[in-house]
């Protein structure tokens, strides 16, 4: 059974500050079939430079926290705060890596990874600089001028975690980004996103409903549920970084992720 | 070779059976001119067709020009602006319906019959089909690129500019060729507005001597400019949508 530990504030290693709260949040979606409720009154305090994974089942609502918290979506009661401001709308301090394929296939890598510091105003000069790092952090320097047709699913979703990171984002917003990827890439991208948030210090909320996934990369865990009135179950992953991708195969990471799973089963059943 | 084949048997058949049929003069040539007869009416019409053909093109290529950025500039416009799609909006629907060339009698009263005139109704008619599926493809837009492009710092009209236009672009290529195709007709409709030059002026001069093979020269004149004109809009377009994916049309 996975306890809400009451002491879990914040996990290994990361900063005391405070940088995203939700404060009793609530969204509904409406049909002609009428209202559904995705979430009540939830609350989450997120820090600055951790790394937390929202986790939960089909339908519990995660994709739609994070939508709030990018600006896509407005809720109907509740606020989202980022460095104690209020969030009115879109921001590329949010920045957002989707899960379909959102790069714009009209232009090149290269112009996919500077379209935010052109929109932004950033000079030439400094604009060059900057997207020429962040095409030889994800190694995609080779491809700079190919266009997105040319390019592989797991290519294409590097070129979009480049573009996002190179706007300079406080915090980063990932919905189910490997999703739609084979094993292989998925686990390739887990490796290079880690490494690269490692060196960055940035704040990322990722969404997975892999809990595998949400294990190796997360410093702390929070379980979202299908019934919007229970609360968020955090959890402090327990293990030190770096991580080795072996670490998969540990005992004790094998144990957690069952107790999740049974967590999940046992719920559904009651639910 | 096969596909070769079928592609010139058709063209090749008719050619013979109008062969046989002109040059035995089995058929009068005021129905069906021959080579001769063509030959003929293209050696009468020669002094008049270099300016004619440069009038009828231009009048064509100004009333499409015009046409297109109306259509595209107002669909933008009102999917841009509430305000404007509010103001605009109800002529544009109340209009729609109304055919074009019924319009003619009251272009003609309210602009006589000068050039203007007829390049602007030209351009009304491609206007009408450029704009309704301009907004129908704007509409379409996948929001993903919107919420992508927003949330990268884009200001509205910047995306604008540099998401919805390029994106739709391959969607309204069709109808580009449509209206290029269009244009032509009408710009037939508009020289028969009361035109005193160019060549379905003179398809009409033509007609009233009775001389079959005048108009069918003529007609073929249109034909060769609509097909050059439509084959650059394809090469354009392939420059243009150099990104797209690409499909092997012929095994779908």
């Amino acid at each position: 059974m996975i306890e809400n530990d009451k002491n879990v504030k914040k996990g290994n290693n990361r900063s005391n500050r405070v940088i995203l709260t939700i404060i009793n949040l609530s969204f509904s979606y409406f049909s002609d079939k009428g209202e559904v409720p995705v979430l009540k009154n939830t609350s989450l305090d997120v820090f600055e430079n951790e790394f937390i994974c929202l986790v939960g089942p089909s339908g519990c609502g995660k994709s739609t926290l994070l939508n709030l918290v990018a600006g896509f979506l407005k809720p109907i009661s509740g606020e989202i705060l980022v460095n104690d401001e209020k969030v009115n709308g879109i921001s590329h301090n949010r920045g957002v890596v989707f899960q379909d394929q959102s790069i714009f296939p009209w232009l090149t890598v290269y112009k996919n990874i500077s379209y935010g510091l052109e929109s932004r105003g950033v000079d030439p000069k400094n604009r060059e600089d900057i997207v020429q790092k962040y095409l030889d952090l994800v190694q995609l320097e080779e491809f700079k001028y190919y266009y997105p047709r040319e390019l592989s699913g797991g290519m294409k979703k590097k070129v979009e975690f480049a573009r996002t990171l190179a706007n300079d984002p406080e915090i980063l917003l990932m919905d189910e980004p490997f999703g739609a990827l084979d094993a292989l890439t998925k686990e390739f991208l887990q490796i290079e996103v880690t490494r690269i948030w490692q060196k960055s210090k940035k704040t990322v909320v990722f969404v997975t409903h892999d809990l595998e996934e949400a294990l190796y990369m997360g410093d702390r865990i929070a379980i979202m549920y299908t019934d919007p009135g229970i609360p968020l179950t955090l959890f402090n992953v327990p293990f030190a970084r770096p991580r080795d991708i072996e670490i998969k195969s540990d005992t004790e990471f094998q144990k957690i992720r069952r107790n999740f799973i049974n967590e999940f089963r046992g719920l559904s059943e009651v639910l | 070779m096969n596909s070769i084949i079928r592609k010139i048997l058709p063209i090749t058949v008719i050619i013979i059976i109008w062969l046989s049929l002109t040059l035995t003069e089995t058929i009068r040539p005021i129905f069906v001119p021959g080579p001769q007869h063509l030959w003929k009416a293209l050696v009468g019409l020669k002094g008049i067709l270099p300016r004619a053909t440069f009038i009828s093109l231009s009048m064509t290529l100004a009333g499409f020009g015009i046409g297109i950025s109306a259509g595209v500039g107002l669909a933008f416009i009102m999917a841009y602006s509430k305000v404007f799609l509010d103001l605009l909006g109800p002529a544009f629907e109340f209009s729609r319906p109304i055919p074009i060339f019924a319009l003619i009698p009251l272009f003609i009263l309210w602009f006589g019959i000068g050039r203007l005139p007829q390049v602007l109704f030209i351009g009304l008619g491609v206007a009408g089909i450029m704009g309704v599926n301009t907004q129908e493809a704007i509409k379409n837009m996948p929001s993903i690129y919107l919420k992508a492009s927003y949330n990268l710092g884009a200001n509205k009209k910047r995306v604008y500019r540099t998401i919805i236009l390029p994106y739709i672009f391959p969607h309204l290529i069709g109808t580009i060729r449509f209206a290029a195709a269009a244009s032509w007709g009408l710009e037939v409709a508009a020289e028969f507005m009361g035109s005193q030059a160019g060549l379905g002026f003179n398809m009409i001069v033509q007609q009233v001597y009775l001389n079959t093979s005048g108009i069918i020269i003529l007609v073929i004149i249109y034909c060769a400019m609509a097909i050059i004109f439509d084959m650059i809009i394809g090469k354009i377009e392939v420059r243009l949508t150099r990104w797209t994916e690409r499909h092997i049309s012929e095994s779908i």
